[in-house]
């Protein structure tokens, strides 16, 4: 449920205004800097859950011995440390949506006069 | 399989079906289109709400398959099934981070228009997205009527009518998909998964509770009932040993993954909700969905090892799609658990069948026929209807195949085709139109031609040609060798690009001219 844009509480969110008379960017450019911003966010958490992902299932792939080592009573060492892709996983989810949510403000903020 | 369900048990299952889909037709019609081909696709006035379309995204995620096959491969083959879920967990935490909100900002009605956008489409694009999107969904559609024909002939306890049975479903779920479109599909969704989320729980404390919540326990029967003994929960049991079993390991985890990242109705429904943000926040409901339910079959799973293993490595593979009611037989002697599983099982068929119908027709009458310029209001309306006889057709022909064979198809092609094209589009500013069609076609060729030359196809007694043999490889899931070559198709096609040397930038500011059409 959206409310319309909320007001910021934390840190100016962009320390280094523009200087008084300064021409603003274009409104496309400004669009585009922001649409940058938050594929960036996207990329970097997503290339993290695929690293931890794809070592997680090589060592599967090589090591299927290891991964079938009882650790805690039946339960083998694969089943325990497939928490950590997901772990990794449901990190990046919630900070993705922080720095989103943090890219958005700062690009509102710069629309005003 | 004829004593899985009492009659008065048959009776009820049916009564409960037939009551559900007659619900669904009031709704999809009550809540579906009015506006043609925009609200098909669309609904502008309208919309489901975010969590609701995060629900309906969960459920395309969810066929009938993973709730009867996935099932069947935990109790035989234990940490791979367990680990085939994870994957596609993973799968689901991806698009969720790398896709579903620029996807929902770029694309406004179809991903080829999120292409066109990013300067990586134009009308060859978008009718090659179309045509590998129906490659995906028609396979997809098959193995779901076929598997759902299957068991409502079991319950019925005449295997003969399996044909009729498909048939019927078929129709059935043309017949919501053409009349609700993305909304009243949606409903139909979210109705399926308030009846199959709560008793697919209710079977997992079940089995929790016969092993008195002690999950220890649990996987000690399930090592012993699977007759795999300390193997259950160790990689190989169904990738095989070997280098053979890592590729096909890799293959299978992997793959699964990029396949969630690019389904065809997941990124329809992305796409139709209200905004980037409402696209975000119905995917963590898609997220919270999946993590109960495949937590729920898991259980399930292992449940089966324990309870029926013993009776499932008698029946051999084909009984795998049986996994569920078997355990609720197990668990509840007196049929009501197995009535209410043989209704997820039907209400779960139905319900992913509706939505990839809805995305295939989508596909055929907006990006097939409308990038000539043929599409009009009802296009997608009638190539949706078309999608349905067709695949309904090809189910029942094709009933008696090896399905796994066709599940690995269309797996194969989303995650190698569909997937590197979506993310190198949003991701790569280089990524040209030549290097879309290379990964398109590209990827499906060698996709078609990886399975064609495996055991699933000649050289085995469980091949779809037993009496020949060309395999040139033992491989059988080829996820290792197709999804790196898709991306290395997509990246070559595009820095050989005369037209990117140049500086060109095609296919900018189509975004607004689609939506005008």
């Amino acid at each position: 449920m959206s409310f319309g844009p909320q007001p910021w509480h934390g840190l100016p969110p962009h320390p280094d205004e523009p200087a008084a008379g300064a021409r603003p960017p274009a409104e496309h450019g400004r669009h585009d800097d922001g649409e940058a911003a938050r594929l960036a966010v996207g990329l970097r958490l997503g290339v993290r859950i695929a690293v931890v992902w794809l070592l997680y299932v090589l060592a599967a792939a090589l090591a299927p011995d290891a991964y079938g080592t009882p650790v805690a009573g039946p339960v083998g060492l694969g089943v325990i440390l497939a928490v950590v892709p997901l772990a990794v996983g449901v990190h990046a989810l919630v900070v993705y949506g922080r720095r989103v949510d943090r890219v958005e403000p700062r690009q509102d903020d710069r629309r005003r006069p | 399989m004829t004593t899985l369900l009492d009659p008065s048990s048959r009776s009820l299952v049916f009564a409960v079906f037939s009551v559900f889909v007659v619900i669904c037709l009031m709704l999809c019609i009550v809540t579906g289109a009015d506006e043609d081909d925009r609200a098909l696709v669309r609904s502008d006035s309208r919309r489901l709400r975010s969590w609701q379309q995060g629900v309906a995204m969960g459920g395309d995620t969810t066929t009938v398959a993973t709730v009867t096959v996935l099932v069947g491969m935990v109790a035989t083959s234990g940490f791979d099934g367990l680990g085939v879920m994870l994957g596609s967990l993973v799968g689901v935490l991806l698009l969720l981070v790398l896709v579903v909100e620029p996807l929902r900002g770029h694309a406004s009605r179809t991903a080829a228009d999120m292409l066109d956008a990013r300067g990586s489409g134009g009308p060859r694009v978008r009718v090659s997205w179309g045509v590998v999107t129906l490659l995906v969904c028609f396979p997809l559609l098959v193995v779901q009527l076929v598997v759902v024909g299957n068991v409502a002939a079991a319950l019925i306890g005449q295997p003969g009518v399996r044909t009729g049975c498909i048939v019927v479903i078929g129709c059935v779920m043309t017949a919501l998909a053409v009349s609700g479109g993305i909304r009243g599909t949606g409903v139909v969704m979210l109705a399926k998964s308030a009846i199959a989320l709560p008793v697919l729980l209710v079977a997992a404390v079940l089995v929790l509770h016969r092993f008195g919540w002690d999950p220890g326990r649990l996987l000690d029967a399930a090592a012993h009932g699977s007759g795999t003994g300390g193997a259950f929960l160790r990689p190989g049991g169904y990738t095989g040993e070997g280098w053979v079993g890592a590729v096909n390991r890799i293959g299978q985890t992997v793959g699964m993954s990029m396949a969630t990242l690019a389904m065809p109705a997941v990124l329809m429904r992305a796409i139709s909700t209200k905004s980037p943000r409402g696209a975000r926040s119905g995917g963590r409901w898609m997220l919270g969905e999946l993590t109960l339910l495949y937590g729920a079959l898991a259980v399930v799973g292992v449940g089966a090892a324990a309870l029926v293993g013993g009776a499932l490595r008698e029946a051999g593979p084909a009984a795998q799609v049986f996994t569920p009611l078997m355990l609720g037989r197990a668990l509840d002697s007196g049929g009501i658990l197995v009535a209410a599983l043989a209704c997820v099982l039907f209400l779960t068929a139905l319900a992913a069948v509706v939505d990839v119908t809805l995305a295939a027709g989508i596909a055929l009458g907006r990006d097939v026929l409308g990038a000539s310029g043929k599409a009009d209001g009802a296009a997608s309306r009638w190539s949706a209807a078309l999608t349905g006889a067709v695949s309904s057709v090809a189910a029942a022909v094709a009933a008696d195949w090896n399905l796994v064979v066709i599940s690995t198809l269309w797996l194969a092609l989303c995650g190698a085709a569909l997937a590197p094209v979506l993310l190198y589009a949003l991701y790569w500013p280089g990524f040209t139109a030549r290097g879309a069609l290379w990964c398109l076609w590209g990827a499906t060729a060698l996709s078609v031609a990886a399975l064609a030359l495996s055991p699933y196809t000649s050289g085995t007694p469980g091949s779809l040609f037993p009496g020949h043999d060309f395999r040139i490889w033992d491989v059988t899931i080829p996820g290792l060798v197709t999804v790196p070559a898709g991306f290395l198709l997509g990246w070559l096609g595009s820095v050989t690009d005369p037209r990117r040397a140049a500086g060109g930038v095609p296919g900018a500011g189509r975004r607004r001219e689609l939506d005008t059409v």
